[in-house]
Parts: C-alpha cells; structure tokens; sequence
C-alpha cells in the first residue's frame, strides 16, 4: 500500500518552518516558538553466554541507532503543534552469528494542541501517520521484538504500526499550594499486517488514558512533579490467520507513576527522579497471561553545573528493576555524563553518553533463561529555537 | 504609612507560638479604664513580666507606640530570649518609624530559625519595611535637596531611571521596569560602578510623582540622581515596531551638570530583545571609557532567562511590587519561574512577593492556627509546565524531548508508547527469541 512518507514529511515541516515566531505577540499557544531538534543517537546491549538450553539462539548484542526529527511550532495565537519521526536502523545478532536488521523511518507522529483557555485547558488532536515499516519479515519481527521491550528500552521501540488518532484534553487547576493537571485521551489505531508473510491482519484495540499530574515549588530553589497515568485497553483483535483464522487478546491495565525533584544548589541544579511501570495480566478470551503481568522501575539522579556561561556539564547514575510477573527479571545500573551548550542564541547541542551494568532472566518457552549484559548509549542532539 | 495591625499582630503572636504552647491570644484594643487597670497593676507589681507585657501589648495596640517601647525595652533586658517580647518590640519600633531598630530587631529574630511561618512574616516583614526605608530617605532626600546638590556624590555611583516605552502596544510596557532591572544588574557586574538599587530609585520617582507623566527628561533625571546620591544616570526608551522589531535607545546623563556622558542604541527582532540590551549596555560602557575584565564582560553577556514571556511576566511582577500588589506580584513572578525554572530572579522575586504579602495579610485568626507542613496560600497559577505534564502523559509525543523539565532524563520517559504488538504479546526484549511464536498462540486461542 503506497504511504505519504516523504511529500507528507516534507509538508509539515514547510509549514511548521514557516510560521512566524509568535512567541511575542503574546501567544497563548502551548508552544510559544518554533523548536527543531535532530543529532543522532546509539543504544545498545550486549548479552554475555546466556544460562538457557539453546544459547546459540540467543541474541549476542541488540543495537539502534536513529536520527531523530521533531518540531515544535505555534500556528495560531492558540494552536501549535509538534511533529516527531526518525529514521531507525535496529541490528539482533545472535550467538548463532545469525543477523538481523531493520531500517526506515518510523510513524510520523502529529499533534496538535489548542489552548482553550489559557494556562486552564487544552486540547489535544494527535494523528500517528504511517510513514514507517509496519509489516515486516519475520527477520524484521526479531528486530521489532527486541527494541519493543520494557525493560531493556530504546529511544524508538516501534518501526511503525497504522493510521491513529488520539484525542484528548488536559486541565490545570490550582490546588493549594500545588498546580494539578487532569487530562484523559482516547486513542484509534487502525487495522494493519504485522507480518509480510503472512495474511494475520491486527486491530488493536482502543486505548483510554487518564492522568493527573501535580506539580509545586518548594522554598525558593525546589521544584516537585508528580503524575500517575492510567492507561486501559479494548479487545485487540487477529484475523486473518491460516492456522486458527481469529484470535484476539485483552491487554491489562498499565499504571505509570513518575516523580522528579529539582533543587538549585549554589550553581548546580540536582534532579532526582523516577518512573514506575506497573502492567496487569492481560487474557484472551477470559483465559489470563499472568506472565504478561510486570513492573520496571527507573531512578535517576543527575546534577547539571554550569563550568562556563554557555557550557553545563550533567553527570548521573541510575538504576532499574523490572519484575516480571512475580519473578526479578533484571536490574541495570547505570552511569553517564551529558554536556549541554549553547552555541549561539538559537542553536544548542546536548552531547551523552552511558554505560550500564546488568542482568536479565526471563522465561522463553517453557524454561528460564538468563545473562549478565552490558549497555551503552550515546547521543548529540542539535536544537533551534527562535 | 501605618502599620497592616493584623499583620504585626500576627507576627508578634506566632513568635510567641514558636517559643512555647499554646500560642498567645493577640492583643485586644483595650478601653483606657481597662488600660488604667493593667497600669495599676504593672505599678504595683513592677517584677511581673507578664502584666508588663500585656500592658506593653495594650498600649502597641492603642497606637501608643512611645509608651510600649520602654515597657519592652525592659523586658527584653531582662529575658532576651523571650521572642514575643522581641517581635512586639520591632513592631513598636516600626511604629515609632525606627526603621534600623527595627530591622536589628527582625534580623535577630530571623537568625533564631524561628518555625516557617514565622519566618516567612519575618522575612516578609522585612520586604516591607524595605520599602518604608526607602520612602523615607526618598522623602528626606527631598526636603535635603538643596543641601544635596552641594554635595557632590560618589563619582562612580550610577542610578538606572525605568525605560520610557514610546510604542503603542500596552503589551510591552511592563518591560519599562524589566529592562531598567536587567541594566541594573549587567552595570553592578561591573566592579567601578556602585549601583544605587532599582527599587531606591523607583520609590523616589514616586514620591516625585513623576511615573505618570510617562518620561523623565534628562534634567528631571539627572535631579533624581542627585537625590538618590547617583552622579550618573542611565535614561533610555524602547520601541516596538511592525514585524515584532524593537529598538532600545539609552543615555548617561552627568547628575551635575546634565550633560549626556555617553549613549547607546540598537535594534533587532524583538526576540533579540537581551542582544539589543547587552549591546546597549557595552555601547555605554564603552563611551564611559570602562574596560571590562573578561569576567565582567561574560557575566554581563548572561542572559537571565531565554524565554520572553516570562521576562514579560517577570516585568509585569516589578510593576505590581512597585504598586505594592504583592499578590500580583507573587502570581507574576510564579508565572515567570513556572514558564523557566532557570529563571532565578523570577523564583527569589515570587518568594518575596509571598513574604511581604503573607506579612501584610496574614490576619488575626490566623495566628492560632499552625499552618499545615505543605506550606503557604494560593499564590502560584497552573501554567503551561503543568498542562504539558498533563497532556504529555494523555496524548504521548517524542517531541516531549523539547521540554526538558520532565520526570523523562537521560534514561528517557517511562516506555509509555510501545510497540503495540510487544504490549498484547510481552515481548520482553531480547531474551524471547520465540517472539512470533508467542503472538501465534495468542492467535490460535479460541
């Protein structure tokens, strides 16, 4: 099916880098400017002998490297719009010395936010265009699998999927002492073939979320946010398929709560911050996967110093614990350093770099599998604003 | 200007919550018969600090301020740590318009860790009385004048009067007082001038009555840089024109003799608009034949916020302080530092702003209840950080890397938008090579 990749592409970001900054003229838009931001980015793992009955199957290394391109823009006094894809490449060797690789742009995602009332209520109209490598063979799939993960992630987990829309709709109140923000959305994904080789159709069901987020400052030199986002999930439905023709699949509930504390100290500013990701059992038919049920938790402490007007140097640590199901499925700990600097009043680069330590288990089939597994990252991101 | 009576009430009252239990009721307005009594009694029983005190309350809340002072001034001879007495004495200090005392007074008790509250009517307190200084050196400088145009001041003591805003967008015009506010601080990075502060010279415009006649002219400026003991004055005005242009003029006038020492201008997009100030500013340096060190001319260069809006906002919140709308300022300024975190002088002008507010409003009622842990009144406005911490959650987006004040660092954000087909599948990274397996028994399930 021929796609709208590049001319759709292209077109948005003629529009978004013609629009005039509206930023003075006393914008109500969520964006105020036009931003761009592109660079490149590397993430990777690599798996030492797995403890399984065939470690020769297994992955020796998962890499990704991808260019990102992301746009924000005001349009209106009230609409804005940010656009984001990239173009990804995703290599799987395994211990086998079999490869396999995965490349192209990813879905285009568009949206749009209007600001119904100012600093109170906006609205939300996100469209995921197709631009990316929704089928794939099952070389591709391999590739798809490993970078689609919750533990071990990746800056884009998903080649591509079908046309969506998401609406939804966010409010900020103040409470107290506390800002809070409510929003919920709606999202429709439409029906697409994940496998070139294969007639399985997929329609994945519609997707609810609500959030609340709070936010305060504390003293003069802090600053607290909070959120919780729950995300509920309608029937995901297979068709098509040669051997059974249906099936379909009910994912469970997700809970994400995020919580990060900035504090200015003398000429640094320290972040500590942390995710939780909780997924209930999802079931098919009534029948439940208790071992799609996990958690991941993700902890971070970063300190940003200024070592010259224009440069800021950001060390941190980190550390994540997935849990699936009822089992310690992993843990990483991380360390990395990141450079910010402002080449001139428009333009800033952010150069990083990490490397973690750690393990995984996991079950694959009916037996367990484990390694110990080493990661890197890095990234220079390049941002306009005007 | 008399004194908020609540407001001194309060702090005088939660000082003494903060030194035992329970707190003390504030002092009542006594009938002068019942004033006659407690003096009688504090005659006859001279050693009672507690009658002496509520004599001392009684006569601070009759407005007999030179008759409470040495009432307290004995008690705080004799118990130096009884901090109700000390907070009681710097308000009849303030009273008495003994300012210095009574920032003696407050600065003491500040440096005693008093709990929150207290402390932020301390400080808020001390916001204010700030101001009355102010005013009252204003208004002393002027009655001087004469004697002070003999005297001739600091050579290098420059004085930065408000921009004139000359365009017609009301936008814009806060930045009168943003733009004199930034000078200000890019003129004190230089060690050979003593900068006189924007708010001394604001009060005295003031007091002058010379904010709404909208300009000061050069001799009218060069005036009130003599009264605010300034030899040098900084006068500029700002346009805005189409195509969001904007063009900033500036001039040293000599306070002595009003001649323009040096001028300034320069004009770019109004996005530009700390280019165009900082260009100004080394312009006038420049003329004033001050070389720069390196460091003051990479300190002058930084910029106090990228974000335009909220040094608008943040200039918005100089003008409601200047009015004295400490609320408006607070909300302003909160504005400011919501919309740019890194905005430090947006956060510290909020917390000030509070202060003086929570001093100037708290009322009496207030007193004997002890606010909760979570802290002080509705003061900060819902803006866009936290409808974008909302939205970003409900409607995801990888442009969320643009916004770099998330929970999301280097790790990156929760993996809130998966592959869709790992999320029905668990696809659990690389350790399930069986991957496509698994989406095919979830398949062939009836």
């Amino acid at each position: 099916m021929p796609r709208p990749r590049f001319a759709l592409l292209a077109a948005m970001l003629g529009t978004a880098a013609g629009v005039a900054p509206l930023g003075a003229q006393g914008s109500d838009a969520l964006y105020a400017r036009f931003n761009a931001l592109t660079g490149w980015e590397v993430r990777g793992y690599t798996f030492d002998q797995w403890q399984a009955p065939n470690p020769q199957e297994q992955p020796k290394s998962v890499s990704e490297w991808s260019v990102p391109f992301v746009i924000a823009a005001p349009l209106t006094r009230r609409l804005s719009v940010d656009l984001n894809t990239r173009y990804a490449s995703g290599e799987v060797e395994s211990y086998s010395g079999a490869r396999a690789t995965l490349s192209g742009f990813t879905d285009t995602q568009v949206r749009f936010l209007y600001t119904l009332n100012p600093d109170r209520l906006v609205g939300s109209l996100s469209f995921n265009l197709p631009t990316g490598k929704a089928t794939v063979d099952s070389n591709g799939f391999r590739v798809a699998g490993a970078i689609g993960g919750d533990y071990l992630t990746f800056p884009v987990p998903n080649f591509g999927t079908a046309f969506g829309v998401t609406g939804g709709v966010a409010y900020a109140q103040h409470v107290g002492t506390w800002n809070v923000g409510v929003s919920s959305s709606l999202r429709y994904l439409a029906t697409y073939q994940p496998f070139a080789n294969s007639p399985l159709s997929y329609n994945p069901g519609v997707e609810g979320r609500f959030r609340l987020g709070a936010d305060r400052l504390l003293g003069q030199a802090s600053r607290l946010l909070l959120g919780l986002t729950v995300s509920t999930f309608s029937t995901d439905v297979y068709s098509g398929a040669t051997t059974a023709g249906f099936g379909s699949y009910s994912p469970g509930t997700r809970f994400i709560g995020e919580f990060a504390f900035v504090r200015v100290v003398g000429r640094s500013t320290v972040t500590a911050s942390a995710w939780d990701y909780y997924r209930l059992a999802g079931d098919s038919a009534g029948k439940p996967f208790p071992e799609t049920k996990e958690n991941v938790f993700n902890g971070e402490l970063r300190v940003r110093y200024p070592v010259t007007p224009r440069v800021q140097v950001e060390p941190m640590v980190a550390f994540r614990q997935w849990n699936p199901e009822s089992l310690r499925g992993g843990r990483l700990k991380s360390g990395g350093l990141a450079v910010h600097a402002i080449l001139t009043d428009r333009l800033s680069a952010a150069v990083q770099g990490r490397y973690d330590g750690g393990w995984i288990r996991a079950q694959s089939g009916t037996a367990m599998v484990s390694s110990f597994l080493q990661g890197y990252g890095a990234s220079v991101f390049l941002r306009y604003e005007r | 200007m008399r004194l908020g009576t609540h407001a001194l009430v309060a702090l005088a009252a939660l000082a003494g919550i903060s030194a035992c239990a329970p707190p003390p009721a504030p002092p009542e307005r006594l009938t002068p018969s019942a004033i006659a009594t407690l003096e009688t009694q504090a005659a006859a029983h001279p050693e009672d600090r507690a009658v002496t005190l509520r004599l001392a309350k009684a006569y601070y809340a009759a407005d007999r301020f030179a008759d409470a002072l040495p009432l307290l001034e004995r008690i705080a001879q004799a118990a130096p740590a009884d901090q109700e007495t000390q907070a009681y004495l710097g308000l009849t200090y303030e009273g008495l318009t003994r300012y210095a005392e009574a920032r003696a007074v407050y600065t003491r008790l500040l440096a005693s860790k008093p709990e929150r509250k207290v402390r932020r009517l301390l400080s808020g307190r001390l916001e204010l009385l700030t101001r009355k200084e102010l005013q009252l050196a204003a208004r002393q400088a002027i009655a001087r004048e004469s004697l002070l145009t003999r005297t001739a001041p600091d050579p290098n003591t420059i004085a930065v009067m408000p921009f004139h805003y000359a365009g017609g967008d009301s936008t814009y015009r806060p930045l009168e007082r943003g733009l004199a506010a930034v000078v200000v601080t890019d003129l004190s990075r230089v060690h050979q001038l003593k900068l006189v502060e924007r708010a001394r010279v604001q009060v005295l415009l003031d007091e002058l009555q010379l904010v709404e006649k909208g300009s000061v002219d050069a001799a009218t400026g060069a005036r009130s840089g003599r009264l605010v003991g300034a030899a040098q004055v900084v006068q500029g005005q700002f346009t805005t024109g189409p195509a969001a242009q904007l063009r900033i003029d500036a001039t040293v006038v000599r306070a002595s003799d009003v001649q323009i020492a040096a001028s300034g201008s320069s004009a770019d997009r109004l996005q530009a608009l700390f280019d165009i100030e900082k260009a100004v500013v080394f312009q006038l340096l420049d003329k004033l034949g001050i070389t720069l060190t390196p460091a003051e001319r990479v300190a002058i260069s930084e910029r106090p916020t990228r974000d335009l809006q909220a040094f608008l906002l943040y200039s918005k919140g100089l003008e409601a302080e200047d009015r004295g709308d400490f609320v408006a300022a607070a909300q302003a300024f909160q504005r400011a530092a919501g919309i740019d975190p890194g905005f430090r002088a947006a956060s510290q002008q909020a917390a000030t702003s509070q202060d003086a507010q929570a001093a100037t409003t708290a009322p009496a009622t207030d007193i004997a209840t002890p606010l909760p842990a979570a802290g002080p009144g509705p003061l900060v406005a819902p803006g866009t950080p936290t409808l974008f911490n909302a939205i970003n959650g409900a409607v995801p987006s990888g442009a969320v890397v643009l916004q770099g004040n998330g929970a999301g660092g280097p790790s990156g954000p929760p993996p809130s938008d998966p592959n869709r087909i790992c999320e029905g599948a668990n696809c659990a990274g690389p350790a399930l090579s069986t991957l496509v397996g698994t989406i095919i028994i979830i398949v062939t399930r009836p």
